[in-house]
């Protein structure tokens, strides 16, 4: 009881001494800002339901000296009183600013011997509209008449998150100017993110590999994870709806840690380095995205759980580390191509959470349960992370750009692997096929065909010997004629196959050959002219040129009908040229290159890399044509 | 006696020579030297026997008809030659005409009509069958006519058009053309139509033989 009545006493005394010993905020003729923490006072309503009347005056009020106000998580209701004298001779228009744009309530007042003025109640519990300064921090204009004083009350209730407001009174003009500083660094930074989004969409669109489409998603996600933080979102998209603002205190952290963590799994590889960690990477994205299922739409009832929520999300956050950490490791140890990449993009992020982490491991001790934010100054808080953020951005954009050209480069050697491998495959397909036509070709002239004359020869002797009735007689020349039309359809055939013309005369007669015996007696007139063709070409030219032309022959006659070809066979320009044109019905090239002749016609000349075309007539019919180096 | 005519057969089928030592067997004034199975054997026999003719294959292994042709003919002008063969290719039998042949039959031919060539042959004649006949009188005009276009009527073309029609000349497409110039292919064909019109010349034939004529590609 006695040590009780001490500390009271203690206390009170305390107290006493501050009050008399206490320090005004004094505005002279170079002031520029003050932290309202280093000279005010604070009272702490645990009830949360004391009135601005009953307030004033307390004597529980005590020096805060803290310029940057740090209460940690509380959902207590936090008075601060802080006194304005203005020492010039001028009248002073001043700002107070309470830089973070989240408490859910605060009101100031300004009380005088007789009156009690009000700035409103506001906070992210009330619609945008409300507020008197639309701003996307709190920001109240005062006026100070020559050597005037003025005391002030704010008080600050945030339901889920840390209290810590680095709150200032400005001048005026230093305050604009340090807002327009402000502004021109988010506006870079925001441009920069922007171009890496677009950027790296483009990118996934150009290689449609995922990993770049959850890079896009990652960059978006500190975009609008820094747009949040900072206050720009909430009077742009939900002005109305307040509420979202508590959804989203949850929601953005966690959308940050999913988006990172997927990402670095995806960026390190880790599903081809080691099975069992990527797994587990998988298990806690899946968790986050359910916990940030939970935590969007059943807010209202989470509300009842904050202090069990705010364990389950430092879990998280320790795990995230975890996994980055594990990450890091796996990916040095098992030699991870990106690897590098990753550990300096993020260097200087970790440079800067080691200079901040006093204060973070003081804050999270406290019970702070933004994790990611610390405040030093405001300036370097404003700027040093989304540096970080831009840096780290910067260098992974530029590994994944260097990444696509590596990987486009290797697709296109496969390409033309695969592509060479295809012509080699066609050509090989084609000199088989000819070599085989040759020796049947050769077979059924030396062979079947030889038989078939020799035969008819000893027949013709048959027939002079006089033992043969008349009877008989006819008989013999009915299978005189067959063996006749035997031997023609061998010869045919084989000739057909592999022309001995081709080989033995040349292209230009051997196609001579082929127009006359397949256009005699018919009623298609051709023309063939050839020019500038004085040697023998190359054997497999020629073979592909003639079987072409055959090819062709045989489809005009086929779907053409047409009833005059002229065929044009030169050489120009160190170029064979086969020009084919007919006044036929003329084709549908779309439809018939996909036909099986034409086909055989385009790996033809492929396979021994020419060219081949095939156009509409100038009047009707078709032209083909067909060009080879030579 | 009356001379005899001697006979050298070169065949590399058997059942061939067997039928022709028959029927060469039934004619008096006929007699079988020897018989060969390709052109290098036929020359090495030649160089110790006499002859007055060779029926002779085109198609044979080590040194074809064709061939045999030359080489016999350089040597042994007077010997006449007979070919017989399965060949009916224009192109070849006037290939071995050029080379010097007196008789050209088919393999099918009736015997009496073999008979009749070789005769033929031995006095000296040329020996052409009725479809050998037929087959030479399919006659294609290859080698261009008159030119086609004055130079008058080519001054008449712009550059651009002229441009045109040496590339489709160089046998290029009309997309090919397009690209190569850098107009869009439906120019290409605008200026191929009115090349057309100006030289009145219906088909991608004759365009290319004017072309060709009047030195525009080479």
């Amino acid at each position: 009881m006695k040590g009780l009545q001490a500390s009271i006493y203690l206390f009170l005394l305390t107290c006493f001494t501050f009050f008399n010993t206490l320090a005004n905020i004094e505005i002279n003729s170079n002031f520029g800002f003050e932290y309202i923490g280093s000279q005010g006072e604070i009272y702490i309503d645990s009830s949360r339901a004391e009135s601005i009347q009953q307030v004033i005056g307390k004597k529980e009020f005590v020096k805060a000296d803290d310029p940057t106000l740090s209460f940690g998580y509380t959902t207590t209701r936090i008075w601060i009183r802080f006194t304005i004298q203005n020492q010039t001779e001028e009248h002073q228009s001043l700002v107070v600013e309470v830089p973070r744009p989240h408490f859910n309530e605060l009101e100031l007042f300004e009380v005088a011997e007789d009156s009690i003025k009000s700035f409103g109640l506001t906070g992210v519990d009330f619609p945008f509209d409300q507020r008197l300064n639309k701003r996307r921090v709190f920001v109240y204009d005062i006026n100070l008449n020559p050597n005037e004083s003025k005391t002030y009350y704010l008080n600050i209730w945030n339901r889920l998150s840390a209290i810590h407001l680095p709150a200032k009174v400005w001048d005026n003009n230093t305050y604009n100017n340090n807002e327009r500083k402000l502004y021109l660094g988010w506006g870079i930074s925001f441009g920069i993110h922007m171009i890496i989004i677009l950027f790296s969409f483009l990118l996934y669109l150009n290689i449609r590999d995922r990993l770049y489409l959850f890079y896009t998603v990652y960059v978006a996600v500190i975009l609008i994870m820094h747009l949040y933080l900072d206050g720009f979102l909430f009077p742009l998209l939900w002005p109305n709806t307040p509420y979202i603002n508590d959804t989203m205190r949850v929601a953005v952290p966690l959308l940050y840690m999913i988006s990172r963590t997927k990402f670095s799994q995806l960026f390190i590889g880790i599903d081809k380095i080691s099975k069992r960690l990527n797994m587990g990477i998988n298990f806690l994205i899946y968790e986050m995205l359910l916990l940030l299922f939970i935590s969007s739409f059943g807010y209202r009832l989470l509300q009842n759980f904050s202090e069990f929520y705010s364990i389950i999300f430092k879990i998280n956050v320790i795990l995230c580390l975890a996994v980055f950490l594990a990450l890091i490791i796996v990916g040095v140890i098992k030699k991870s191509a990106q690897i590098k990449w990753y550990i300096i993009s993020f260097l200087p992020y970790f440079i800067y959470t080691l200079s901040i982490s006093p204060v973070f491991i003081k804050y999270t001790l406290a019970g702070l349960s933004d994790y990611f934010t610390a405040d030093i100054d405001v300036l370097f808080y404003s700027f040093s992370m989304p540096i970080c953020f831009v840096f780290e951005i910067t260098i992974l954009t530029i590994a994944l750009a260097y990444r696509v050209k590596k990987i486009k480069d290797e697709r296109e050697t496969l390409l033309v692997k695969v592509t060479h491998q295809q012509e080699e495959q066609i050509t090989a397909v084609i000199n088989a096929q000819e070599s085989e036509r040759s020796r049947i070709a050769k077979e059924l002239h030396d062979g079947v065909g030889q038989l078939l004359a020799g035969l008819k020869l000893k027949f013709g002797l048959l027939k002079q010997t006089k033992v043969i009735q008349e009877k008989e007689q006819s008989i013999i020349e009915d299978s005189n004629k067959v063996l006749d039309e035997a031997y023609n359809e061998v010869r045919t055939i084989s000739h057909q196959m592999m022309p001995r013309a081709l080989t033995e005369l040349g292209l230009v007669t051997a196609v001579n050959d082929l127009l006359e015996s397949t256009f005699t007696n018919t009623k298609i007139n051709f023309e063939f002219s050839h020019f500038n063709i004085q040697e023998r070409l190359p054997q497999d030219i020629e073979l592909s040129f003639y079987r072409i032309i055959q090819e062709l022959m045989s489809n005009i006659i086929k779907h053409a009908k047409a009833n005059k070809i002229s065929v044009q066979l030169f050489i120009s320009s160190g170029n064979l040229v086969l020009i084919v044109e007919d006044n036929g019905l003329g084709m549908n090239v779309e439809n018939a290159s996909k036909g099986l002749g034409l086909k055989n016609i385009i790996s033809r000349i492929k396979s021994i890399k020419g060219e081949v075309n095939f156009e509409k007539g100038p009047e009707k019919g078709t032209i083909v044509t067909a060009r080879i180096p030579v | 006696m009356i001379n005899k005519i001697k006979i050298a057969i070169a065949d590399d089928h058997q059942i061939m020579i067997d039928g022709l030592k028959s029927i060469i067997g039934k004619e008096e004034e006929l007699e079988l030297v020897f018989e060969a199975n390709d052109g290098k054997m036929l020359l090495k026999l030649l160089e110790k026997n006499k002859l007055d003719m060779i029926i002779l294959d085109i198609d044979m292994p080590e040194m074809n008809g064709l061939e045999a042709t030359v080489a016999i003919k350089k040597q042994y002008p007077d010997i006449k030659i007979l070919i017989l063969s399965m060949y009916q290719e224009k192109a070849l039998i006037e290939k071995a005409l050029l080379n010097g042949v007196d008789g050209y039959v088919l393999k099918n031919t009736d015997q009496e009509k073999l008979v009749k060539a070789i005769r033929d042959v031995s006095l000296g004649k040329k020996y052409l069958s009725g479809r050998i006949k037929e087959i030479l009188k399919n006659d294609h005009n290859v080698e261009p006519k008159a030119p086609l276009i004055r130079n008058e009527l080519l001054n008449t073309l712009t550059e651009r058009e002229l441009e045109v029609l040496k590339q489709i000349a160089q046998g290029y497409s009309n997309k090919e053309i397009g690209t190569r110039l850098e107009i869009s292919h439906r120019t290409v064909d605008t200026h191929r139509t009115n090349v057309m019109q100006k030289l009145n010349i219906h088909n991608i034939a004759n365009l290319i033989k004017v072309a060709f004529e009047n030195g525009l590609i080479r």
